[in-house]
């Protein structure tokens, strides 16, 4: 299992690698640089040419790239073209909040998707189950922004019981979990009820409640101790992508986090910005992939021997 | 049964989803003549800064004081020690010699940690400020005389030695805004301790005004050599940058050992809020005493007592450009069918909503720069010319295209709408901000028709040079006529206001003629104010000053 | 006689073989939840034919006077802030929201499906080549890549649709992998290989067909995400060109108005929910149908 996790730590290298080409590539093909986007009146042609001068980018774009490599080898994230700040100070002064909100957007998701997706799963096919499912759709449908604003209305200007942005205090946490973590409830609460409806009509449960066990610990112990596996990957999956930051969410609720420094990043045309916040991303994304397929591998002994060096060539599980 | 049930599950969901909004719906109605709320575009479009005051409806207030003023002493009267003001523009910097600084509150920064030399008024004028007096016989080698009492804020005493210095440093910083202010002067000379001279290129009459501007601001060298980041928030301006965290606010504190008037709020916080409507809701629940607001909620202020709103209008027009390199846009006939076709007061409520001011004036020119020729005739709308013009153009009835930057999509449909009329077909083309620097490039245009800035700034000389010099980054246009250049090239030695009147007349009646923009409307913003503060001055010039704002407690 | 004949027939309609497709229909009609997603999707459909009766001009044609009306008699769904019908312009965006949710599906099916039935069969280098290189496509964050894509290559509905598409593939890389993993190790794969059957005969009618259940829900599920991200990409200033009204574009056209005039977000908002919903109880309903160990 060791062997396992060390290999697939060493796999990010060439997938950064990848990543950071496929990226720095890209942005270099949109149209524009960092100084069109100053919207400098007045340059002249010379002074075009020296700024381009002084933000290398007369150099051709794999010289460019080569420069930011041999920087972040050496442990360096650079400084952002556009304002000269410290690239690694910038987002890690902004990461604890986006990290902050994923994580509490995840137990949101979680204390209220699972027990209402139990509940669910046990009362299928009634109306209680049917307006679960409803509700659970139309969370899922709703556009973000929409909620939050129609959320910020109510909350903070009619009740004046939470304040409308900023990311101080306990309070100012409430409204943009509800609104990124409705996503995830309504997600769980769903793959909640399906993997549990699966596991209530097996036949091992039939054995269990005639050996006279109690319905609880059937639902507990048994069923859900299987229904394990799907849940996770739904709450991993959303862990990894909230990880990167929403920018929208940031932008309503004026949330400081490290999603809007992406977007920023791109429209700016900021190299070593965009780089900065993709590496950090992705590098956490392939982290907790691994955490949640080691995690697999706790809850599923079977899953755990696929991991296992194998001494025997043996065709792995999905 | 079962379809019944999911049936009533959908409409409980929905009628709650109903309650919700229309508890929140505001009762505020828009009067139907045309005061309608509309979506504003957005002004983080507006290329410099926002500009001036002046008021444009009956109902909105102004407040225009002499900046070292205080609010009238008395009795029982008390500020408030600390103001909330929510900005829109996301400030990444502060630092006037560095390309990228600039921007709205950026500026306003600037005019809170820094002095100038002097001081520019909101109408035109110059009083002293570091320096107490100036003397000139021929605009062209000036001599100013500075205060010897002045300290920065990290304890150095300002001498003429600063002033050096800040010239300097702003000609070595290419691209940058103090550079663009600085590059007047080609020579400058320490007299003594507290006499500078400068030498301008040619006779420069509106030297006071570049200097005067609040990013040309006196920096302190030691600061800057000991830290190129935190060293240019060193001043000494009547407030102390103390804390700053890019992208989410600034913070300022009081001068106390200020050479001036002490400002009567000790601390004031600028914190970044970008959605619009969150800005609205703390104003209204009393998180902010100061913001800017978008044009869709001023309804919900206009009535309310506790609030006032001021104004303030750009010189800058947003105007419909032509390629003239482009054969169809190099046509007059064809921008003259175009200018006919328009309605240019009705883009201006689709764009801005009630703080739309079309720009009805025939001339090109700025809003409140002086020397405005109105004797020109009028090119509005008028369709039977439209179509006119259009028969005798080169015009084919194909799709011409029209590049707008992201964000202007109401302005630019209402454009396709009223060219539709005139059986102009355009297709519209958004891109983001670098794209459409380049694709509109002044020195490559690849684009037909666009959208952009006339950009005016308030010194009359620059006026024509921004947009109309050949090779100017702002003349996307590609306009490149003999006579203007010369005129322009001559507008700096122009003295006395006859001459100088006759002289920008002339050159207003030979663009206006040759059509190679139309300005649509007014660049506006709007901000909204407790009516217990007051104190602040938003000028014509772009940059506004809120060192003596206040904030009164009963 | 007749009346075992009639018996007869009686038993044989019960028991009746049907074809797999058949099987699949008469469950999702057997479950209300995913009836319902059917019949708001033909209510979609039936207005993307709608929308084909309504002009360019008549849905961009602006009005000084009518700005921001609420929903009337004459404007069912009120105007926009350019005294636009807001009625005729969330119609006729169905056809770019069905464009988006449909193309960018077909697009990932496309690529995804394929790449992935081939990397859980052959399995061995190829599948772990495949599977790296799917890592890191979906390590590019894909609101990035979309928005670099529509930056660099012009800001269109089928730059959009191609750029989400793509972002879209590595997802259906993994499901098609993962059931084709399932079904691989299943004895009627054994049995044609015994046969002698090519592996691609072998892909194509034993392991897609009965590999298709996550698939069919990743789809449905998918179509409403994509709509939602098109959505947000509007928010953003990334979406598609005007006057088009998209129903993401209309919605965060309408955000500075949501408290002046709620309808002008209100109603293509409900727009995007219904689609969303129809296909994700349709989702449902077809996982429902195609699990065997829910046949009840």
């Amino acid at each position: 299992m060791v062997y396992y996790a060390i290999k697939r730590v060493l796999l990010l290298i060439p997938i950064l690698i990848a990543v950071s080409i496929i990226v720095f590539l890209l942005l270099d093909l949109a149209p524009g640089n960092i100084i069109d986007m100053m919207q400098i009146e007045n340059l002249t042609q010379d002074e075009y040419q020296e700024l381009l001068r002084q933000y290398n980018l007369d150099k051709p774009v794999i010289v460019r790239y080569g420069l930011y490599m041999f920087n972040l080898l050496q442990g360096d994230l650079g400084k952002s073209d556009y304002t000269g700040l410290d690239v690694w100070q910038l987002y890690t002064s902004r990461f604890p909040n986006t990290l902050l909100l994923a994580v509490s957007s995840l137990i949101f998701g979680s204390v209220v998707g699972i027990p209402l997706g139990i509940f669910a799963a046990k009362r299928a096919g009634t109306l209680a189950d049917n307006a679960v499912t409803f509700i659970t759709l139309v969370g899922m449908s709703i556009p973000g922004f929409w909620l939050a604003l129609l959320l910020m209305l109510q909350f903070s200007l009619k009740w004046q019981w939470l304040p409308a942005g900023g990311t101080e205090g306990f309070r100012s946490l409430i409204m943009p979990t509800i609104c990124s973590g409705f996503v995830l409830m309504a997600g769980t609460t769903r793959q909640t009820r399906s993997s549990m409806l699966e596991q209530l009509n097996a036949d091992y449960l039939r054995t269990a409640r005639a050996k006279g066990v109690p319905e609880k610990a059937v639902i507990r112990k048994h069923a859900l101790g299987n229904a394990w596996i799907p849940i996770l990957t739904t709450i991993g999956g959303a862990l990894s992508f909230s990880i990167g930051g929403s920018a929208i969410m940031e932008a309503v609720f004026t949330w400081r986090g490290v999603g809007s420094l992406a977007v920023d990043a791109v429209i700016n045309r900021d190299f070593t910005m965009t780089m900065g916040c993709t590496i950090m991303t992705t590098t956490m994304f392939v982290l907790i992939q691994l955490m949640v397929d080691l995690l697999y591998a706790l809850a599923d002994p079977r899953i755990k021997s696929a991991y296992a060096r194998p001494k025997i060539k043996r065709r792995s599980a999905a | 049964m079962k379809k019944i049930r999911i049936l009533i599950a959908v409409l409980v969901t929905l009628a709650s989803l109903f309650a919700l909004v229309a508890c929140n719906k505001d009762e505020d109605k828009p009067s139907p003549s045309g005061e309608s709320p509309s979506t504003s575009a957005s002004s983080s479009e507006s290329p410099a800064s926002q500009s001036p005051s002046t008021p444009a409806s009956p109902n909105i207030t102004e407040d225009n004081e002499a900046p070292s003023a205080l609010p009238v002493e008395e009795e029982g009267v008390v500020f408030a020690d600390h103001i909330d003001y929510m900005i829109g523009d996301n400030v990444g910097l502060i630092n006037p010699h560095h390309p990228a600084g600039d921007g709205s509150s950026h500026n306003n920064t600037c005019r809170m940690i820094y002095d100038t030399l002097y001081y520019n008024n909101p109408d035109g004028s110059s009083v002293p400020m570091l320096a107490t007096k100036y003397e000139t016989d021929d605009y062209q080698t000036w001599t100013f005389y500075l205060r010897n009492d002045v300290y920065f804020h990290n304890g150095d005493k300002f001498t003429a030695k600063d002033v050096i210095f800040t010239w300097q440093h702003a000609l070595e910083s290419v691209g940058s805004i103090a550079s663009s202010n600085w590059d007047y002067i080609v020579e400058a000379k320490e007299i003594d301790e507290y006499t500078v001279e400068f030498k301008t290129a040619t006779p420069y009459g509106n030297l006071l005004f570049n200097i005067g501007i609040s990013v040309s601001g006196i920096l302190n060298e030691r600061a800057i050599a000991e830290d190129d980041v935190a060293g240019y928030y060193v001043g000494t301006g009547a407030f102390i940058l103390d804390d700053f965290s890019p992208g989410d606010y600034l913070h300022f504190t009081r001068n106390d050992n200020y050479w001036g008037d002490l400002p009567p709020t000790k601390t004031q916080k600028w914190t970044l809020v970008s959605e619009a409507s969150a800005r609205t809701i703390m104003l209204q629940n009393g998180s902010a005493q100061l913001g800017g607001v978008s044009e869709a909620d001023l309804s919900l202020f206009r009535d309310d007592d506790n609030f006032r709103i001021n104004t303030v209008l750009s010189n800058n027009s947003v105007s419909l450009m032509f390629n003239l390199d482009d054969d169809l846009c190099g046509d007059l006939n064809f921008r003259m069918a175009v200018a006919h076709a328009l309605k240019t007061d009705e883009i201006a409520i689709f764009a801005m909503g009630s703080l739309g001011i079309s720009v009805d004036n025939a001339t090109i020119w700025g809003y409140e720069v002086p020397y405005m020729n109105t004797n020109l005739p009028k090119v509005g709308h008028d369709l039977a010319k439209a179509k006119e013009y259009l028969d005798a153009s080169v015009y084919g009835g194909e799709t011409v295209e029209f590049t707008i930057m992201s964000g202007n999509d109401n302005m630019a449909a209402a454009v396709q709408d009223q060219l539709a009329a005139a059986g102009i077909t355009i297709s519209i083309n958004p891109m983001d901000v670098p794209s459409f620097m380049v694709y509109t490039s002044a020195v490559e245009n690849h684009a037909q028709m666009f959208s952009w800035f006339a950009m005016f700034s308030q010194n009359p000389v620059d006026t024509y040079r921004v947009n109309f010099y050949p090779e100017a980054n702002n003349n996307r246009m590609r306009y490149n006529n003999p006579i203007i250049t010369e005129m322009i090239d001559q507008s700096a030695s122009i003295l006395g206001e006859d001459a100088q009147r006759e002289h920008y007349y002339k050159m207003q009646e030979i663009v206006s003629a040759e059509r190679p923009c139309i300005p649509m409307y007014w660049m506006p913003g709007a901000m909204v104010y407790r009516a217990n503060l007051g104190g602040f001055i938003t000028s014509a010039s772009a940059h506004y000053d809120f060192r003596y704002m206040y904030l009164t407690v009963e | 006689m007749s009346s075992r004949n009639r018996k007869e027939q009686l038993i044989t309609k019960k028991y009746r073989k049907r074809s797999r497709f058949g099987e699949i229909f008469h469950s999702i009609k057997k479950n209300k939840g995913a009836m319902v997603g059917l019949v708001i999707l033909c209510i979609i459909v039936l207005t993307f034919f709608a929308s084909l009766f309504i002009s360019f001009s008549a849905m961009t044609a602006t009005s000084a006077a009518n700005i921001s009306r609420p929903p009337s008699r004459e404007f069912l769904f009120g105007t926009d802030n350019l005294g636009r019908n807001l009625f005729l312009r969330v119609v006729y965006g169905a056809r770019y929201s069905i464009a988006i949710g449909f193309g960018c599906t077909l697009i990932s099916l496309a690529g995804g499906v394929l790449i992935g039935a081939i990397s859980g069969f052959y399995g061995g280098l190829v599948d772990n080549i495949i599977m790296r290189i799917a890592d890191v496509v979906s390590s590019v964050p894909g609101m990035l890549f979309t928005m670099v894509i529509m930056t660099a290559f012009g800001q269109s509905l089928g730059n959009m649709v191609f750029a989400m598409g793509v972002t879209s593939i590595p997802l259906y890389i993994r499901i098609t992998r993962a059931s084709v993993l399932t079904v691989r190790g299943n004895e009627f794969v054994e049995a044609s290989k015994a046969i002698g059957f090519s592996s691609f005969r072998i892909i194509y009618t034993e392991v897609i067909p009965n590999g298709m259940a996550p698939i069919i829900i990743t789809v449905t599920t998918g179509i409403g995400m994509t709509i939602m991200a098109a959505a947000g990409l509007s928010f953003i200033g990334f979406g598609v060109p005007p006057p088009s009204p998209e129903w993401g574009g209309l919605v965060s056209s309408g955000r500075a108005l949501l408290r002046t005039a709620p309808w002008i977000s209100g109603f293509p908002g409900l727009a995007i929910m219904l689609v969303v919903l129809a296909f994700n109880m349709l989702g449902d309903g077809l996982r429902d149908a195609l699990d065997p160990k829910l046949k009840r």
